[in-house]
């Protein structure tokens, strides 16, 4: 007996009537209608699978539907009648094998797009952008940084301009020679600090000169600063912080508000490790400057030792590792491990 | 005697000829009665209209028959697959979502369904992308481009709300009659400009003007087959959720500003704790957490509340809406969804719309008095899916 209980509408009033509809050997169906009996060849009618188990609709001509329930043990005789390509992702999206594989292939994507594609991507955007960026972004920044925490430099005018002579000395051979500036700050609650700005403006608060027992760390922190210079490291964060925000809303295809709130989460992981690795890829830009320039590896491990004792950060748990936004103290003195001095 | 004849034995016919026939004024008891009757032996036949006689009012609500795990699958199967075929999927994953979503809301056991072509939204999509990106990046390589796209897209934000009106109405389907929408652009630009300027002119203090005016033209101009809606609300209400939201909002920022400061010093006093920036540092946080929630409550309060009063002066023909969602339970739920969805990393999105969805269908009555049987299709209209996207991508609020 193929035969299914069915819901039928017309397409031309609200009105639904229940019918039965009968499979006659794969030419047909047969339906009966307010007491007249109706068939329908198999080229004249379309059917549709169905969402979760919302069940098979059936288009008959003239915008005529029936509505089978897919709890009817008869109803899967519709499938082979309904659009191939749709009728398996209607399967998949109904058994828990299918819907674990797709789970992780998109962790897995996601992750690689997080760790891997995200990063290049910004990294040739980041080249392709015009300086203009670079300087308005750093304007802005210098006028935060300076309304918000720095105070005028208290330094000796005489030992500013040793300093400066040496940074300008230093690094006149590097491709950003004419882009560099040094400017000097009290640092007040930023403390021993120096922070460099997209456009080439690297600034130094006093309180790390006078924590500096050699010149050459001075060099050797002023190195890593030029290195997240040299490798567009603001400009890289920002496209990869929006970007990874982006990938998630086209991910879940989904722009409500649940969606943002998601996005957020990984935003908040993936800044905080793109900034380690942003500060390792700098800490490796120090380390062969100072290589070039024959100066001791060990001048910019002790001042970081002694920024980590006044900052009192890095105590090598695992968290704080996974969640700070500096790789811990004791990986970053040991250098550059092999394999790791590529760009 | 009134009330005591045995209806139950009559056929259709007969109950229709003894509702004619009877005297409602003297027989009350066996009127109802038979109405009752013909309810009983099926509402699919029965008539709205008996000899000019309206029916009962009966509402009944909205329901939704699935579950999140259900959703769970399609969801992740479809983002697998916009993943694979690098987002061009996603428009056919945007349909399969919506239609799993229309075709579990029932109403009278019979469920919506939704239409919208994929490739329609592809297109729109597609459309949509560069501007989107301009909008997003533009500043990085041309400043002021994303200035320019903002005006560009408030300039086209008319238009495109009725084509997503239209687009989205259109592919909405109860019982196989569509749903339709009539209003023009003229009008839409007429409505925009207008109350624009007044919400500009008030300093945004009549702003909410705005938002009521196109709800009410997007209610206004929408029908199902050939049934216009009517809306039959008043300004001065829905302004008065606003201003409750708004004075929400204000009350928690003052309470939260002037009690923290004398938080910090009493227990400083209480422990002893001696002046250290960094010994109370979390109370740094307090206020914006509780500011948070006082925000997040007052929005959900005007989202519920204006929902509510849209939809409970709307009618369909003259079926009139009724919803009432609460606000209470929809923060709960509002709530934990948030909780959930950071505890889970996201995976818990599925049953978070999934349990929005239930309530606030189970919350939305129609008057289905005498069946439903009554509406006739309306004319034909096709639409673009351009509106509908903007909407997506610029998130803009384009619903009742």
């Amino acid at each position: 007996m193929n035969k299914v209980d069915a819901r039928f509408f017309d397409g031309k009033s609200s009105r639904g009537s229940d019918v039965e509809v009968e499979l006659i050997e794969n030419s047909g169906i047969r339906v009966a209608i307010q007491g007249k009996i109706l068939d329908f060849p198999i080229d004249a009618i379309s059917v549709e699978c169905p969402v979760g188990d919302s069940g098979y609709l059936i288009h008959l001509p003239n915008d005529a539907v029936l509505h089978i329930g897919r709890s009817d043990p008869m109803a899967d005789w519709c499938r082979p009648f309904a659009v191939a390509g749709m009728n398996s992702i209607s399967l998949f999206e109904r058994r828990w094998p299918y819907a674990i594989a797709a789970l992780f292939v998109v962790i897995a994507s996601g992750w690689w797009a997080l760790t891997s594609g995200i990063p290049i991507v910004a990294k040739y955007l980041a080249k392709a952008m015009p300086n203009e960026i670079e300087f308005f972004l750093s304007k802005q920044g210098m006028n935060l940084l300076d309304h918000q925490f720095f105070g005028e430099s208290e330094l000796d005018p005489l030992r500013q301009r040793q300093i400066g002579n040496l940074f300008a000395s230093m690094f006149e051979e590097t491709e950003l020679a004419d882009r560099l500036t040094l400017l000097f700050r009290k640092g007040n609650i930023l403390g021993a600090n120096a922070f460099a700005l997209p456009s080439g403006t690297i600034v130094i608060t006093d309180e790390l000169v006078e924590m500096s027992a050699h010149d050459e760390e001075i060099i050797a922190i002023l190195a890593h600063e030029v290195g997240h210079i040299d490798q567009q490291h603001s400009i890289r964060m920002l496209l990869q912080s929006s970007g990874s925000a982006a990938l998630f809303v086209v991910l879940t295809g989904d722009f409500g508000s649940a969606a943002l709130l998601g996005a957020s989460i990984p935003t908040v992981l993936v800044h905080n490790a793109y900034s380690r690795e942003f500060e390792t890829e700098a800490d490796d830009y120090a380390y062969r400057f100072l290589d070039s320039q024959g100066i001791a590896r060990h001048r910019f491990a002790d001042i970081l030792l002694r920024l980590e004792q006044e900052h009192g950060n890095g105590d090598g748990s695992a968290i704080s590792g996974f969640l700070s936004s500096h790789p811990r103290t004791g990986d970053r003195i040991n250098g550059p491990r092999p394999g790791q001095n590529g760009d | 005697m009134d009330g005591t004849i045995d209806y139950s034995g009559f056929t259709l016919e007969e109950l229709r000829q003894a509702a004619r026939g009877i005297d409602q004024e003297q027989y009350p008891r066996n009127y109802r009665n038979i109405l009752a009757a013909k309810k009983w032996l099926g509402a699919d036949q029965a008539e709205t209209l008996i000899s000019g006689e309206k029916q009962e009012r009966r509402l009944e609500s909205l329901s939704f028959h699935s579950d999140g795990s259900e959703y769970f699958r399609i969801w992740i199967v479809n983002i697998c697959l916009s993943i694979i075929t690098l987002g061009i999927y996603s428009a056919w994953a945007k349909v399969r979502r919506r239609r799993y979503f229309y075709r579990h809301t029932r109403l009278c056991g019979d469920n919506f369904d939704y239409h919208a072509n994929p490739v329609a939204i592809l297109k729109g999509r597609l459309i949509l992308l560069p501007l989107l990106a301009a909008y997003l990046y533009g500043d990085f390589f041309v400043p002021g481009l994303t200035l320019g796209t903002f005006v560009l897209i408030i300039f086209l934000l008319p238009f495109l709300l009725v084509r997503a009106a239209t687009f989205n109405n259109r592919n909405t389907s109860y019982r196989n009659i569509r749903f339709g929408f009539d209003g023009a652009s003229k009008q839409s630009y007429k409505m925009f400009f207008k109350y624009g300027l007044i919400s500009v002119a008030s300093l945004g203090i009549a702003s909410p003007i705005m938002e009521f005016a196109r709800r009410r033209f997007v209610i206004e101009n929408s029908r199902y087959g050939s049934a216009r809606f009517s809306f039959a609300g008043e300004f001065g209400a829905f302004f008065k959720i606003y201003f409750f939201a708004g004075l929400m909002i204000a009350i928690g920022v003052f309470i939260t500003t002037f009690f923290i400061n004398q938080l910090e010093s009493l227990i400083r006093s209480i422990f002893d704790v001696p002046y250290d920036p960094e010994s109370l540092g979390f109370l740094v946080y307090l206020p914006v957490v509780l500011i948070g929630l006082t925000y997040f409550a007052a929005m959900v309060y005007a989202s519920v509340r204006a929902g509510n009063y849209m939809f409970s002066h709307t009618s369909i023909g003259d079926r009139s809406i009724e919803a009432n969602l609460s606000v209470r339970k929809m923060v709960y739920i509002q709530f934990t969804n948030m909780l959930a969805i950071i505890a889970t990393l996201g995976l818990f999105i599925p049953w978070a719309h999934v349990r929005v969805h239930r309530y606030r269908v189970a919350h939305i009555f129609v008057d289905v008095g005498g069946g439903l049987d009554d509406f006739i299709a309306g004319e034909k209209q096709d639409a673009d899916a351009l509106g509908e996207e903007a909407g997506d991508f610029f998130d803009f609020d384009f619903g009742i």
